[in-house]
């Protein structure tokens, strides 16, 4: 059963790497454009073993965690406020929505005038782009908190320090997580792009080079590692949204029998 | 003595007199049962002796208050142990453990103290509802319609645990429900709100422990039949 369930997970993958292999083996297209994906992962073995890919990961995983969490930090506590006081909300909330509409990648040019092409643009940038989607969950979290909770909590006399603590951020936390996901998804997105131009480091700066050399294999080797690094990330953070979030029953959606 | 005195009580939403010139005293350990259509004004007379709606008039009730809302009030996010002890910060921490402990024996849920809400039947989360609110021991209980959304079986078990609870702690409750037979097999006394004023009162005549096999005596029939009559 367990081995049926993992071939039905891996089956998928595995006959759109054969289609790929043999579209760029027998297809139409030029093998030096589209590089079947035995190629790609020579030219990935390649790049780890001439110790280039592996420095570019660390790079770019520093900068993501780093603009992540600065980006997310401001967003939680930005948006714990604008959801639970109203004076907060009216001075800060049409600012932040002004603001949001903009695409994050159009701030790069500016940022790059501001603070240069060093790390503290890129983490800048980061945590730029991760800043709204977490900051807009964690304002929806917020603001919906039930009437009825907050009434229970006056009734039992809760300290405002138990009020926070014991229900504000519980009753807020799933719509956070929520945030966090698609921020972080965000957040590689905006990784690659302030790499692509004035870096020296990072995977979207290898994706670049290769780019400049029409090395098409490295450009996928970088592209793969990039989107499987995003994919492992999203799992942390359900794997770590689970476990922060014990009592919501996750995939049950068969009724309560009692 | 009385402990509850509620005089020409108003309570407006918008232009229109959802509660009008109310009045109602209620005796210390009383049992006090509220009946009315949808939209008569229950929820609200609740809401307003608990203080979270604005009103008109004078309300003499203690500040030390237990509610039990129609929805589901207990936090998801914490156990039925944690929900009932989350209002103990004024008790000594070995106290605080015997309150915890008689309150969980209370909801006849001691198996189920490390469980969430999503664990538990609607009947259980509205014992532990009724439990955290007893727990940081109030002198009046106000409950808005708790069994609502149980099937008729488990309202009628939960009616005789409510009883046997009340018998014990010996609290002041104000109980509000449009179930009529609920009403008569709970309280001392019935008061039919209509249009924000209570239109009729009537004392219930039967003693105390009650049993489920009143509800099927012609006598519990007649008093049903007659205060439909003023719904």
């Amino acid at each position: 059963m367990k081995l049926k369930k993992i071939i039905l997970y891996i089956l998928p993958t595995f006959i759109v790497l054969l289609l790929w292999e043999w579209i760029s083996r027998k297809g139409p297209v030029d093998q030096v454009l589209f590089p079947p994906p035995s190629e790609v992962i020579i030219s990935w073995i390649n790049l780890v073993k001439d110790n280039i890919l592996l420095p570019d990961i660390e790079v770019s995983l520093k900068r993501l965690v780093f603009g992540l969490v600065i980006g997310g930090t401001v967003a939680v506590i930005s948006g714990l406020l604008t959801g639970r006081i109203k004076k907060i909300h009216n001075i800060i909330t049409p600012f932040i929505q002004a603001i949001r509409p903009l695409p994050a990648v159009a701030i790069i040019p500016l940022v790059i005038v501001w603070l240069g092409i060093g790390d503290t643009a890129k983490i800048f940038t980061i945590a730029f782009g991760s800043f709204f989607p977490i900051w807009l969950n964690t304002h929806v979290g917020a603001e919906q908190i039930p009437k009825i909770f907050l009434w229970s909590a006056r009734l039992l006399k809760l300290s405002p320090f138990k009020l926070f603590f014991k229900v504000i951020l519980p009753a807020a936390l799933p719509f956070i997580l929520a945030g966090v996901r698609t921020g972080a998804a965000t957040a590689y997105a905006m990784v690659f792009v302030s790499e692509l131009a004035g870096a020296s480091s990072g995977i979207g700066y290898r994706v670049a080079v290769a780019q400049s050399v029409y090395r098409t294999d490295q450009m996928m080797a970088a592209l793969v590692t990039l989107g499987i690094l995003g994919a492992l990330t999203d799992l942390l953070i359900v794997f770590t949204s689970k476990k922060l979030t014990p009592w919501i029953k996750h995939h049950q959606h068969e009724p309560n029998y009692h | 003595m009385s402990q509850i005195i509620i005089k020409n009580l108003s309570v407006k939403r918008g232009e229109s007199f959802v509660l009008k010139n109310l009045n109602l005293t209620i005796e210390k350990g009383e049992f006090v049962v509220v009946v009315g259509k949808s939209g008569s004004g229950k929820t609200t007379l609740l809401h307003t002796l608990a203080g979270f709606l604005p009103f008109s008039g004078d309300i003499i009730i203690p500040h030390n208050l237990g509610v039990v809302f129609q929805e589901y009030s207990i936090f998801p996010w914490l156990t039925v142990e944690k929900n009932i002890s989350l209002g103990l910060d004024k008790y000594h921490p070995k106290e605080r453990k015997e309150i915890i402990e008689e309150h969980l024996a209370l909801t006849e849920l001691g198996h189920k103290r490390h469980s969430y809400s999503a664990e538990l039947s609607g009947g259980q989360i509205q014992r532990v509802a009724i439990a955290r609110s007893l727990a940081p021991d109030p002198e009046v209980l106000l409950m808005d319609e708790p069994y609502s959304a149980l099937d008729v079986h488990t309202r009628d078990k939960m009616q005789e645990w409510l009883l046997d609870v009340w018998q014990k702690k010996q609290k002041t409750v104000i109980f509000v429900t449009h179930n009529i037979s609920e009403s008569i097999f709970l309280a001392d006394r019935v008061l039919v709100l209509d249009e924000g004023n209570f239109v009729r009162e009537f004392v219930v005549p039967f003693t105390r422990p009650r049993v489920d096999e009143m509800r099927f005596t012609m006598e519990f029939n007649l008093l049903n039949q007659n205060i439909k009559s003023f719904l």
